[in-house]
């Protein structure tokens, strides 16, 4: 790549993290919203662990930039979201469980 | 639309913009060096433990995990999510000026990095101290206590990170970080991103989640 090259990647480039940038800001002002004024539900559990899913592989993907790394990196630190996000649902729909689960007799 | 490059291919083809890039894995690249990839791992490890005690803790303590949330300064905490977000922004916008072979405008990005990190502990230590005058401790319930070990340790995560970032901006600005060799910049920003992701589970479970 030459100088002109580089130039316009970088403001191609710049451009696709603005907008990225955008929908994560987005993104947190429905949570702030949420959190200020929607009552506790399934539902809203639900909305919540997809926003973190969302949030986390704008970040991996747009900013990390690791969907050109090892796919063992990717992979891991993708799963890593999926996994607590469903920890979240499940903790809403079985807490009695969990809890009877984790109490030392 | 976007340009993205294939590496497998050699060229520049152009996908819609906010389309996810294909995957082009190279299972032999470890972005930055495998060093910060076993500390990153060991950091989300560590966080890890804390989102499992907060799930234990929630099952075991219902109602203090439904009603602390809304006794936290949501406020702050939306700030702090909008101002670690930016601050990854930014990081990513550095790393493609450096690319570009524009150092000048990269250190100006990493230096705005570095700025966020000081807004965020400056918004932290302000939610601490509110919490201390709405009496917030970190006794004063189950669900407190895990917040307080949480978030005071995510907090002491971006000093260092911060650090990383500093050590980036004296690199590109001696010359020891171009656009053809930056690998040190790259671990850097991979461990701020790092504590961007983790603060973005943070944000939900202690201040979202009722």
């Amino acid at each position: 790549m030459n100088l002109t090259d580089n130039s316009l990647s970088a403001r191609s480039s710049g451009k696709n993290l603005d907008r990225h940038w955008m929908i994560l800001v987005g993104l947190t002002l429905l949570s702030a919203v949420i959190a200020e004024g929607a009552e506790p539900s399934l539902l809203i559990t639900l909305v919540i662990s997809s926003v973190i899913v969302i949030k986390a592989r704008m970040i991996i993907v747009h900013f990390m930039e690791l969907k050109g790394a090892s796919p063992y990196i990717y992979y891991l630190i993708t799963a890593y979201f999926y996994v607590f996000s469903i920890l979240a649902i499940l903790v809403w729909l079985f807490p009695e469980p969990l809890a009877s689960l984790t109490t030392i007799r | 639309m976007s340009l993205n490059a294939d590496a497998s291919l050699g060229y520049v083809e152009a996908l819609p913009e906010l389309s996810e890039p294909r995957p082009v894995f190279d299972s032999k690249r470890v972005p930055g060096n495998p060093a910060i990839w076993v500390g990153i791992y060991s950091e989300l490890t560590e966080f890890a433990l804390f989102f499992v005690v907060y799930f234990i803790a929630r099952a075991h303590y219902p109602e203090e995990f439904s009603s602390g949330p809304a006794k936290l300064h949501t406020l702050a905490g939306t700030a702090n999510t909008l101002v670690l977000i930016t601050s990854s922004y930014f990081v990513a916008r550095g790393i493609v000026a450096l690319r570009a072979d524009q150092p000048v405008k990269a250190v100006r990005w990493l230096s705005a990095t570095v700025a966020c990190g000081v807004i965020y502990l400056l918004i932290k230590c302000g939610e601490y101290l509110w919490n201390q005058q709405h009496g917030i401790h970190t006794n004063s319930s189950n669900f407190f206590a895990v917040y307080y070990y949480t978030t005071f340790n995510h907090m002491l995560h971006i000093f260092w990170g911060g650090g990383g970032i500093v050590w980036a901006i004296f690199r590109i600005r001696s010359g020891g970080f171009t656009s053809a060799n930056h690998d040190g910049l790259i671990a850097a920003a991979c461990y701020w991103h790092m504590i961007d992701l983790a603060w973005i589970l943070i944000f939900p479970l202690m201040y979202v989640l009722r």
